[in-house]
């Protein structure tokens, strides 16, 4: 614990030192989810047949915007390019895991990511006239649970595509595919129920709804209690599986895996 | 002057052969790209979808205008993205690490040789979708394109890319002010977020925004819009003048950084 808190300060330490590249990337997160709660209320402006108010579309964007950085993982390309590269080798040595420094950089530059964050999605709030939902002690532990799944779910799911590395070239290609689901499945692009149910039901079966969708259905109060039980369980249930496939090809990776050392 | 432009014409296809010879070395790479590349365009498809479940109009743009809309937007980012992506977005790196200096010492204008050494040539198939949502689009609306539709899209689209090539050239220059600046391709996602709807979108809700969104205007919207027959004609002399205003006011601000660039022996 001592040594993965020392690399999260290392993470810290660095992406303090880069904060206008940081800042980048804040800025860029909030675009998007602000692109499409536009287009969504220029289509509620004219229309009522929507499944959802104009005040819960706002809020979920809002919440998306909170709720996505803390979820976020970027370390996979990264992985990849070491593995190629063979700048993981030196790691292979060192009295650590080397998922310790991937964890550490990761938590170490949501820390300032937030600390922008926060404010900008505070005053987002204000502005757009709305209030941050209020939750019962219950609803709020099963929040944060869930809030820390998805993140674990997402950062395995990252991880895994990086390791992919050991045995193909073209890792991106994977982490492009990859992308390409969890745009559509995770939420990220707009509210699961505004699909059409086959899509719905879909995306209730892939992982990608548990990495970010869930913790906002839960702050948004859209699940009955039974749902609520179901999901978390579904989610416990990948978030099982992907360390599995992590671990599995991490052992197999490192087993096959051949490069100079530098 | 026209001596000059053939020399530099030259140039280009010398690099644009080298660089197709290299993309064919990587043939799975090549693949792949154009496979996950078609999973995108049903992602744009499923969106559209969704939206217009539950209205006929976005802001004045029907299904079929917005098929066309994309469409144009596709092959002006097909042709960025193949032949100057990989080069813009490596000007923060070469300013960080100093490899700039390689590109100054040419005896060549220096934004010209850093826009175009590589081309990603895979991007064809973009600009073979992006006609596909053309015409899709127009079949949607009940109109015909006509010859002269066909020659506005392709006259627009070199004008949506210079306004593109822009956008994307003004955020690496601030490199020169920061040493890493690797969110620049982030910034090349909101951009092109913010450019795959029209951007009367975002006027519909915060007039004032269009100070904001005006640069985006000129890639897709007004060329889109013209087509359409959706504004009056003055807004076709405006096309083709502000693209090349920001592509002189890019040349202008290039020179005026490279002042502050330090290379790598300093």
């Amino acid at each position: 614990m001592y040594k993965l808190s020392a690399f999260i300060r290392l993470g810290i330490i660095d992406a303090f030192e880069y904060r206008l590249d940081v800042l980048g990337f804040v800025v860029s997160g909030i675009a998007r989810p602000i692109i499409l709660l536009a287009v969504w209320t220029v289509v509620l402006l004219s229309n009522n047949s929507v499944p959802a108010t104009r005040e819960e579309i706002i809020q979920y964007y809002l919440l998306l915007l909170l709720v996505s950085p803390f979820i976020s993982a970027w370390a996979g390309i990264f992985i990849a390019s070491d593995i190629r590269t063979g700048k993981i080798a030196p790691f292979l040595t060192k009295p650590f895991p080397y998922i310790y420094q991937v964890l550490g950089n990761n938590i170490g530059e949501k820390v300032i990511k937030l600390s922008y964050l926060i404010p900008i999605v505070g005053l987002l709030f204000f502005i757009l006239n709305q209030s941050f939902p209020v939750l019962n002690p219950i609803l709020l532990v099963t929040f944060i649970t869930s809030l820390l799944m998805a993140a674990g779910i997402n950062f395995l799911i990252n991880l895994c595509v990086g390791l992919s590395a050991f045995w193909i070239d073209e890792a991106r290609s994977v982490e492009d595919a990859v992308d390409l689901f969890a745009y559509v499945f995770s939420g990220k692009l707009f509210p699961l129920y505004l699909l059409p149910i086959f899509w719905q039901n879909v995306a209730n079966i892939l992982p990608f709804r548990y990495t970010l969708s869930l913790p906002i259905e839960i702050l948004q109060s859209k699940l009955t209690s039974s749902e609520l039980v179901y999901s978390l369980g579904i989610q416990l249930v990948w978030l099982a599986i992907f360390v599995i496939i992590y671990k599995v090809m991490w052992s197999k990776g490192v087993k096959r895996y051949s490069a100079f050392a530098n | 002057m026209v001596k000059n432009i053939f020399r530099y014409l030259n140039i280009f296809k010398t690099l644009f052969k080298y660089n197709l010879a290299r993309e064919m070395e990587y043939r799975a790479n090549f693949i792949t790209k154009n496979i996950v590349s078609i999973g995108w365009v049903f992602v744009q498809v499923i969106v559209i979808e969704v939206i217009f479940q539950f209205t006929n109009s976005v802001a004045g743009w029907s299904k079929g205008e917005l098929f066309i809309f994309l469409g144009m937007l596709r092959i002006i980012k097909a042709l960025f993205d193949g032949l100057f992506r990989p080069n813009i977005f490596a000007i923060p790196k070469s300013i960080g690490d100093g490899t700039l200096d390689l590109v100054l010492t040419k005896p060549l204008d220096s934004l010209f040789l850093i826009s175009i050494k590589q081309q990603v040539v895979y991007e064809v198939s973009e600009i073979i979708i992006g006609t596909i949502f053309i015409l899709y689009g127009f079949s949607i609306t009940g109109e015909t394109l006509t010859i002269l539709n066909a020659l506005q899209i392709v006259i627009f689209s070199f004008f949506g890319l210079a306004a593109y090539y822009s956008l994307f050239t003004i955020f690496s220059l601030l490199a020169f002010f920061s040493t890493r600046l690797s969110s620049v391709t982030d910034f090349n996602e909101v951009v092109n977020q913010g450019l795959k709807f029209p951007t009367n979108i975002y006027t519909t809700i915060i007039p004032g925004i269009i100070v904001l969104v005006f640069p985006l205007l000129f890639v897709s919207t007004l060329p889109a819009s013209i087509i359409l027959g959706k504004v009056s004609p003055i807004f076709v002399l405006i096309q083709l003048t502000f693209p090349i205003i920001m592509l002189f006011l890019i040349h202008f601000l290039w020179n005026k950084c490279l002042l502050r660039y330090s290379s790598a022996s300093s």
